[in-house]
């Protein structure tokens, strides 16, 4: 039985809509429709985690991204698993099942939220309250890091040139995009559609 | 006449344009390019403020961030912004000024009867005068002193502008854009480095804008590094500190030049940077000399004056007369001169300079040899009275302008911040920056480099160097500026101060003349650093940057040492003053500090929540559409609870995922009692000590597998509790398989309690027998309402019959109001966290006022929860003598004994055994109305508390003068068997 | 504002981590008796100078991290991950 459609953490005032200064091509902002599973492998299970992933696990610092699909390191041996959404529950239950007892599988699905940042001055935006060095040499696209913006702990990956993707704590989602809205303010700023 | 003292031409205002401001109400003109102080200069106004502790009539001193005088109040209303320095305040249209620290008014201020009597007023006056009685202090001397003070006046509204505060990274970071800093940036952006160039004025330039020969010069390097997309120019921004690990503060004036920031932009923006290397080329300041009077409007920085001449076009005065210790003096008065102000004369206390004869060729009349005595005029510079250092009488001369040329004071600050020591520089009677201590350097004249083809140089390799440092190594030649051999002998006199009758100010800013240096030695201040407190030397806003080393000159003659080994006052930052706006950014009002919601946040909001912030999250106290007042919506809730049925947020409290073959393991160390044999599908209460034996948590612990448990923990202690956990795995115990993550924001978690609990959840819950004997207290077992997967817990608070209910956040309002239709015949109703209080109470379920990490397992009456084997956190230190006295307070229970709602109880309150008596046997933790015994009552810790059962006793309130009579007894005031919560 | 070199996550701000006192202490086992764990609780050296202390990388990787820091200058001379030994420079 699948469960019926949830509620966005971003809350009702996420609506599509242009913001801020007008001109320019204003910075994007916008759900991503995913399931996430925080993987964590106890001492010798990293090839089990990567075989019931499926991919190569990225290191430090790094994203393993595949089209909608992205293995972001997180922590030693420990990544999250981001898959466009599908059935309530279903990528944990396999990664479960699949990875075994070396192991940990947690559904962080609504726990966390994702919130694709784009265009040519998302990276100002961003980087206005980022204490990570977002700049192309430091923080080429598969980058990711996990600090700590306006007192949120913040997961940014980097997907190409111009596009991040923010992992958020599913509670601070509304807060977050608060602090981004003012910061994205002064380029202009765009809300887009859940995808 | 409009702008009298505006030259033809000349300078780089724009003359085509006209600004309009006001200064004291009167209508001026300026032009764009102007600062305030340049405009005031060109309309004849000399007299702009009054002194701090004299309240003499004081003037525009220097054309830069180092003014000491000239700080004026600007705009008004919201905006209104006090002790703003003229000098670097941008022209606009529409500006509004006023001068401060007068009244009645400028010209005719009351308190400069303050300078008549000022012989009574020395060094350490506020020290030794208003020291008792102590009474005084607050009521009669600190409104006195703050009065006579005052200087500005603060906005009285708030703010209605935005601020931010913004992260940079970059490999070199440049302060100061003049022919060093510009060379510097250059440089290190050519080897490819990203490079911000910092520049505290409104135009890139620094002392290149008074040169016009090198004007393209400045042109050609400013368009190249725009061109470079790595480097970033920062004009307005003042970089005020250079803290530790490389990491610099900046302030950038986005919008400070204009009426009203444009919409969506910010007034400041303070920059926190990341720089691998620094080059400071923040340049130098001219310092005075002091002699009788030297702080008359008038008087003034001779680079100051000619900064006016060439870059303002402005003439500060008609007739100068310039008073000189090096070179630099001749330079400043040619420059008037050929500005066409008439220069009286050079006095030169050098007994030879070079440029004497080419002065005398100019036709100004030099004295060498010579000092200058005593200042004519009293809110305007007439003359001044000079003699020969060499004997004979003095003689007056006229002038209306008075510059000064006291030598340099390279801008070693922010050097200074990184605790590089300073290095004395004979020839230059002055600090230059000593060894970097972090990754830094310093260029041109901050480093005592002279001359614009020097500097260049200077900067250009020091920019290379930094570059090359952080790993940049590519060098690419630019042009740089042909020495024009015009550079005047940078060579000072170290003649520091004129020895003659009258007040000769040291530090302009608060008021410190030479001679309370002097006093300050006499009565044993004799260290620069106490010096500068008793006497408050180079403390104002402008941190002595004129002053500082004069200061130092005065108390090292009166030392009989060098100024080398009397040294200067430590530099911390701030070098310049930063608004509060900046440093809060975008952290104030609602945006304070993040807000976390729960996923039934919004639910919340339409139903008529009343929210409370405890720590980020905002939690609904109780819901209310009518008006109800005081406890009734709290007894309303707390009663349905009791009687029906209702439903709360829970959400907030932490959950922590366990997994791993010694999961169960973990938890019995962590634990004072045993988890490795609970049955999986159960839950149990768990009691948490600190190393020190002192509670720590609780909370209830679920297991959901034979390697998975799911972890409670109250609210306010989620984060530290699983950082604690970390901690033990990683540090202490890492050969345990066990990996632990945060799950809080993953449920929506509400708590279904009251007698017909089970009855209302019947109605919605699929997938799980709700029975008493299927699903006993304690239990565990996934359900779905509304479609949505749910685990419910058969935990209890409220000490009543209750479930709680988790779902994945984004179905928690869909389950949340499955629960509440379900529920509808059984009356159900949301409560929020007063009721939420006032159950547990009832119940005597410990909550933070117990669990304060100053009680015992014991005190709270958990002894039984301390396993005998095995072991745990805090399981020693718990069984050291004091933690088991006897005498320490321990949990009860207490009631008042008058069955009415009369004469309140209050947390906080003494328990003491005679309504009058002093001695207290302990205090009442949490309190409440009861909605069951119909009075009020909560729990206390008393001494011997458990013996006392039965006993009277009174809560005393003295702050109230509140008595009331209660009765102790057991913590649990309702169901002291648990049977509701197994019912 | 410090800058501390995560051995996982390289140089991050201070801001991302939270203090967590002496990292030269150890839990004594769990039959050492009162003394040694009044000790491990409460006695800390205050040295003014190099110390070594654990930082918990809280909003990172969640590592707790041995830091050699300089108490006076706030130098950092080693960040260690909390299994690995550390050296203390002399001066």
């Amino acid at each position: 039985m699948s469960a019926p459609e949830r509620l966005s953490p971003f809350g009702p005032e996420f609506t599509p809509g242009r913001h801020g200064a007008s001109g320019g091509s204003p910075v994007t902002l916008a759900e991503r429709k995913v399931d996430i599973v925080q993987v964590m492998a106890g001492r010798g299970g990293d090839a089990a985690a990567a075989s019931a992933v499926g991919s190569v696990l990225p290191g430090p610092g790094k994203a393993e991204i595949a089209g909608s699909s992205m293995t972001v390191w997180i922590q030693p041996s420990g990544w999250l698993v981001i898959r466009p959404r599908a059935e309530e529950g279903a990528l944990a239950r396999t990664l479960a099942s699949a990875a075994g007892d070396s192991v940990a599988v947690v559904d962080q699905g609504h726990g966390r939220s994702v919130l694709r940042l784009s265009g040519p001055k998302a990276g100002d935006a961003l980087a206005k309250g980022s204490r990570v060095d977002l700049h192309a040499r430091a923080f080429p696209p598969g980058s990711a890091a996990t600090t700590s913006i306006d007192h949120m702990t913040v997961t940014i990956v980097k997907v190409d040139a111009s596009t991040f993707d923010l992992v958020l704590p599913g509670n601070f989602s509304e807060a977050f995009v608060d602090w981004l809205r003012m910061a994205a303010a002064e380029f202009g700023y765009e809300i887009g559609r859940p995808a | 006449m409009s702008q009298r003292n505006r030259l033809a031409s000349g300078g780089r205002i724009d003359r085509s344009r006209t600004l309009k401001f006001t200064f004291d109400g009167h209508a001026f003109e300026g032009h764009p390019g102007d600062t305030l102080a340049s405009a005031l200069i060109a309309n004849g106004e000399r007299l702009v403020g009054r002194s701090f502790k004299y309240h003499r009539p004081r003037g525009i001193v220097t054309s830069g961030p180092e003014e000491p005088c000239a700080l004026v109040q600007l705009r008004a209303g919201a905006r209104q912004e006090p002790n703003t320095r003229a000098t670097v305040a941008e022209l606009f249209d529409g500006l509004v000024a006023t001068s401060q620290n007068r009244w009645p008014s400028l010209a005719v201020d009351i308190a400069s009867i303050n300078s008549l009597v000022g012989r009574f007023l020395p060094a350490g006056f506020y020290y030794k005068t208003f020291m008792w009685p102590a009474s005084f202090w607050e009521k009669v001397y600190e409104p006195l002193i703050r009065r006579a003070a005052g200087l500005g006046k603060a906005a009285m509204e708030p703010d209605p502008d935005e601020y931010e505060t913004v992260h940079a990274h970059c490999d070199v970071l440049v302060v100061g854009s003049g022919a060093a800093g510009l060379a510097a940036a250059r440089a290190a952006g050519a080897a490819g480095a990203r490079v911000i160039l910092a520049e505290q004025d409104f135009e890139m330039g620094g002392g290149l804008l008074l040169e016009p020969q090198h004007e393209a010069w400045r042109r050609s390097m400013l368009e190249a590094l725009s061109a470079i997309p790595d480097v970033r120019l920062l004009p307005r921004t003042s970089v005020f500190g250079f803290y530790e690990h490389d990491v610099l503060g900046a302030i950038e004036r986005v919008s400070d030049h204009l009426p009203v920031p444009p919409d969506h932009q910010v007034r400041q923006r303070r920059w926190t940077i990341r720089a691998r290397q620094t080059v400071l080329a923040t340049g130098a300041t001219e310092r005075p000399i002091a002699f009788p009077n030297n702080d008359r409007p008038g008087v003034m920085l001779a680079s100051a004056a000619m900064t006016y001449a060439r870059r303002f076009g402005v003439a500060a005065g008609e007739r100068a007369i310039v008073f000189a210790n090096n070179d630099g003096g001749y330079e400043s008065a040619f420059a008037l001169q050929d500005a066409g102000v008439a220069v009286a004369a050079i006095i030169d206390v050098r007994n030879k300079a070079k440029g004497a004869d080419a002065a005398r060729d100019r036709g100004i009349v030099v004295r060498l040899g010579s000092e200058v005595t005593n200042v004519h005029g009293g809110r305007s510079v007439s003359g001044a009275t000079i003699r020969s250092r060499n004997g004979g009488g003095e003689r007056t001369i006229d002038g209306d302008l008075l510059c000064v040329a006291g030598g340099w004071n390279p801008a070693v600050y922010l050097a200074s911040h990184t605790r590089a020591r300073l290095r004395w520089d004979g020839g230059l009677s002055a600090f230059l920056p000593g060894t970097p201590v972090q990754a830094e350097r310093s260029a041109g004249t901050a480093a005592g480099v002279f001359g614009i083809a020097r500097c260049a140089a200077d900067g250009a390799k020091a920019g290379l160097e930094a570059a090359s440092a952080a790993g940049f190594r590519d060098s690419k030649a630019f042009d740089l500026p042909a020495p024009d051999g015009g550079d005047a002998d940078p060579k000072v006199e170290a003649f520091w101060e004129v020895k003659a009758k009258g007040k000769s100010f040291v530090d302009l800013q608060n008021d410190v003349t030479a001679d309370d240096i002097r006093l300050a030695h006499r009565e044993g201040y004799t260290h620069i650093e106490h010096a500068k407190r008793y006497t408050t030397h180079s403390m104002a806003t402008d941190q002595g940057r004129t002053s500082g080393l004069l200061g130092s000159a005065v108390l090292a003659e009166a030392r009989g040492e060098t100024v080398q080994k009397v040294g200067m006052p430590t530099y911390r930052p701030y070098v310049t003053p930063v608004s509060w706006g900046g440093f809060a950014g975008r952290e104030a009002g609602h945006h304070l500090a993040p807000v976390r919601r729960t996923p039934l946040h919004h639910w919340h909001i339409r139903n008529h929540g009343i929210f409370l912030e405890t720590g980020l999250w905002l939690r609904p106290l109780y819901y209310s559409a009518t008006r109800e007042t005081g406890w009734d919506p709290i007894l309303r809730e707390a009663r349905a609870v009791r009687q029906n049925v209702g439903i709360c947020d829970v959400s907030t409290l932490g959950k922590i995922d366990i997994q791993g073959r010694d999961a169960g393991t973990f938890l019995d160390r962590l634990y004072t009692n045993t988890f490795s044999t609970l049955a999986v599908g159960k839950a149990r209460y768990g009691l948490m000590l600190r190393e020190d034996g002192m509670v720590f948590d609780d909370g209830t612990t679920s297991r959901l597998s034979e390697t998975r448990y799911l972890m409670t923990t109250t609210t306010a202690k989620a984060a530290e509790v699983l950082a604690h956990m970390e901690f033990l795995h990683q540090t202490v115990w890492p050969e345990l398989d066990v990996r632990t993550c945060t799950v809080t924001d993953q449920w929506a978690q509400m708590s279904v309690a009251g007698p017909k609990a089970r009855l209302a959840l019947q109605g919605c819950v699929e997938g799980l027998d709700l029975g008493n004997e299927a699903f006993p207290f304690m239990g565990v077992g996934d359900a779905r309402i509304a479609g949505c997967p749910v685990r419910l817990y058969r935990v209890s608070f409220s000490g009543e019959m209750a479930y709680e209910v988790a779902t994945p956040a984004g179905y928690g309002e869909r389950v949340w109001e499955a629960i509440l239709e379900a529920g509808k015949p059984q009356g159900i109703v949301p409560y929020g966290l007063e009721a939420l209080g006032l159950l547990r109470i009832e119940k005597g379920h410990v909550a933070g006022p117990e669990l304060n990490g100053q009680t015992t397992a014991k005190d709270l009456g958990f002894e039984k929860m301390m396993k005998k084997k095995g072991d745990f956190i805090g399981r020693v230190s718990a069984e050291r003598p004091a933690l088991v006295s006897p005498d320490r307070p321990r949990l009860v229970g207490i009631r008042a004994v008058d069955p009415s709602f009369e004469k309140r109880l209050r947390g906080g309150a003494h328990l003491v055994e005679k309504p009058d008596s002093k001695k207290s046997l302990g205090w009442a933790t949490s309190i409440t109305r009861s909605v069951e015994l119909e009075r009020w009552l909560g729990l206390a810790m008393i001494r011997q508390g458990p013996e006392r059962i039965g006993q009277r006793l009174y809560a005393t309130y003295p702050l109230k003068n509140e008595v009331v009579e209660v009765e102790i007894c057991s913590p649990h005031h309702v169901d002291p068997e648990n049977l509701r919560v197994r019912a | 504002m410090l800058r501390i070199n995560c051995p996982f996550c390289g140089i991050r701000d201070e801001a991302e981590f939270k203090f967590g006192g002496d990292a030269s202490v150890k839990r004594p086992p769990a039959d050492a008796g009162a003394e040694a764990f009044y000790l491990y609780a409460y006695e800390r050296d205050n040295p003014k100078g190099w110390y070594v202390e654990w930082w918990h990388h809280v909003a990172g990787c969640r590592q707790w991290l041995k830091v050699v820091r300089h108490t006076v200058t706030h130098d950092i001379a080693q960040v260690a991950k909390a299994g690995d030994a550390v050296s203390v420079p002399q001066s």
